[in-house]
Parts: C-alpha cells; structure tokens; sequence
C-alpha cells in the first residue's frame, strides 16, 4: 500500500477524522483545566478570595495542566492508531502513530 | 496579580503568533524568558515546550475543521523528525554547534528569500488547495526532516520553523496546509522534549500554567482569524520570522 498515494486522499476520512475528533476533545479538556486554574488564581487576587476548594485547585492545577498538555498528543496518537491499524493491519501510518505513542511514553518510563 | 497578567499577557502574544504561523513559539518565548523575565535558560526552554504543547492542542482543532491538516503526512514526516532528534542528542558531543549555527542561519535566510519572493499555485477550481505529494517528494522530504530533527535537538529548537518551509519548499504544500500541518507535528516534538525537562524537575510549573494557559487562548484565536488573512501575508510573515531566526543563531555562533 503506497503512503503516497494514502496522504493524498481526502484528508476527512474516517481514519483521519478519529484523529481529530480526539485532538478537538483533548484540547477542550485541557483548555478547561487551564482556564478553571487562571480563573481561580485570579479571583484570590482581585476578591482576596479564600476558599478550601478554591486553594485546592491552585494547589494541584499546574501539575494536572502540565501532565494534560503532554497527554494529549500522546493518548490521541496511540488510540487512533490502534484504531486504524484493527482496521487495517497493512495501514502504515497507524503503527507508526502507535510506535510515536509508545516512544513518547517510553520517556517518561525511562525517566 | 502583576506576574499573572504578565505571563498570560506574553502567552496571549506568543500563542497567537504560534497558532497564525504554525510554530511553537519558542524562538519568541525563550528570549523573553532569559532576557526579560531573568528565568534561567533551561526553565525558559523547558517552559517553551509546554508552550509549543498548548499551541499544538489549541490550534490543531481549528485547522482540522479547516480540513488544513495532512495526519497522515504529518504522522510519517514525524517519524523521521524524531528519529534525528535521537540521533543530534547522540551525536552532539561531536560536532560544533556554532557551524551548525551558522549552516542553518543560512538555510533560514534562504528559506527566507523563498517564503517572500515565491507565490504558490492558485486553489483548485473548488476553492481547495491542491496536494500531491508524490514518493519523490518523500525520498526528499524525509531525509530532510530527519536533518531538522536533528539540529532543532541541538539548537533546542521546536522545529517549526523549519517544518513549513520543508513542507511548502520541499513537498509544496500549499502555506495554509503547511501551517496546520506543522501545527500538529510541534505538538508531537514539544511532548518529547518537555516531559523529559519536566522529570528533571525543570519546569516551573505554576508559571508555566499561566504562560500557557495565556498561549492557549492566544493559539485559538490565531488559528480562528488565520483563514482570513491572505496566502501571500501567511509567507511573508513567516519570511520576517525566518530572518529573526536566522540573524539570532548567526549572533549566537559569533558570540
């Protein structure tokens, strides 16, 4: 199966489009975490907001926001890959996202 | 509150030149970082990467609805990036820096000419950017994302700057192609790096939230109004970057 001429196809194909589908709902994951944590951080600011709630959020927020950051790319890569090469064992482009998820998690378990 | 507002602030900018432009932002973050705020070098090139994550999670959903992403192409090119960053950590202690430096100030300047000076094929008669990347253009295309990937590790660069113009030079992408394209892959190149700096204890986390949390806004807005500005704008923009890029790492070797 040439690459070239997969890459060339329409690039909504349903393969494609589980990439993006869990891309968009990664990104509105992490883009809530954030902006709940820079909210929270703001209101103890501007209202000297003190809460037990609100102190555990900031608390924990830039942990969670980073590790959500590199998950995104990392889980999106392996599921959709795994997707696509169930489909298709002969789908080039699938193992190679799953051997980029694999190699970004090897990383961290490297660490 | 005024380091709150200051580093959201600098995200809001830097995410918003990423998300037009298709780059991580770190050829813009790291000297703010170092020379501004007084980080040290290695929290604000750590700091860089979660950036260029936010920048990539924000931006790729507006590109996908665009249909101006190639997964698929993007997925194997980053093979071959990771593969030589793999390679430049290894071979790093072997070779000088500053000729690489040097070697690739002159590849941005040239990069640069050809971002400004050269105007791509209309869109097909639907309105759609043609793209045919041919086998040819991967037998050049890969080695050369493999030489980026290496020297981006070891100029501790992101690599989007030098994706879009391999994308639209290379395998003639159209720019807004190119664009969401490179948008996908920094995301994949920020994630390799940035975790390892984070495992090391690197990475400011509470004021790498805020930057990037600023960034994340800033990336959705770039990549929202990015449809309406014009193909030629996209590439001169780009062009000024590229010679920004190119007079730093002279300045650096010669340094």
């Amino acid at each position: 199966m040439s690459i070239g001429r997969r890459v060339t196809a329409d690039p909504d194909t349903n393969a494609s489009a589980i990439l993006a589908s869990l891309y968009t709902w990664g990104a509105r994951l992490i883009g809530g975490i954030l902006m709940v944590g820079i909210i929270a951080q703001a209101a103890t600011f501007f209202f000297s907001f003190r809460d037990e709630s609100v102190g555990q959020i900031i608390a924990i927020w830039p942990t969670v926001s980073m590790l959500g950051l590199w998950a995104v790319p990392v889980l999106s890569l392996s599921v959709a890959g795994c997707t696509w090469v169930i489909r298709d064992r002969r789908d080039w482009t699938g193992w190679m996202a799953i051997g980029i998820g694999v190699f970004l998690s090897s990383l961290w378990i490297l660490q | 509150m005024a380091e709150l507002l200051t580093l959201v602030g600098i995200g809001l900018l830097v995410g918003f030149a990423g998300g037009t432009l298709g780059v991580g932002g770190g050829f813009l973050l790291v000297p703010i970082l170092f020379s501004w705020l007084s980080w040290p070098m290695l929290a604000s090139v750590a700091a860089s990467h979660f950036c260029g994550m936010a920048v990539s999670a924000s931006a790729t959903g507006n590109y996908s609805k665009a249909g101006l992403i190639d997964w698929r192409l993007g997925i194997v090119m980053e093979v071959a990036a990771v593969a030589g960053a793999a390679a430049g950590a290894w071979g790093v202690r072997w070779i000088s820096v500053d000729l690489v430096a040097v070697a690739f100030s002159a590849v941005a300047s040239w990069s640069a000419y050809r971002m400004w000076s050269v105007r791509e094929a209309p869109p097909g008669p639907d309105g759609v950017p043609r793209v045919n990347v041919t086998g040819k253009q991967y037998a050049i295309g890969l080695p050369a994302m493999f030489l980026i990937g290496g020297v981006s590790g070891v100029l501790g660069l992101g690599g989007g700057v030098f994706i879009v113009p391999i994308l639209t030079e290379l395998m003639h992408l159209p720019i807004r192609r190119a664009v969401g394209t490179s948008v996908f892959m920094v995301g994949m190149n920020a994630a390799a790096a940035g975790i390892v700096y984070y495992l090391h204890g690197d990475v400011p986390a509470d004021s790498t939230s805020l930057l990037a949390g600023g960034v994340f806004a800033g990336a959705m807005i770039g990549s929202g109004i990015q449809h309406r500005l014009p193909a030629v704008a996209l590439r001169r923009g780009f062009a000024i970057i590229l010679v920004v890029l190119s007079a730093r790492l002279l300045i650096r070797a010669l340094s």
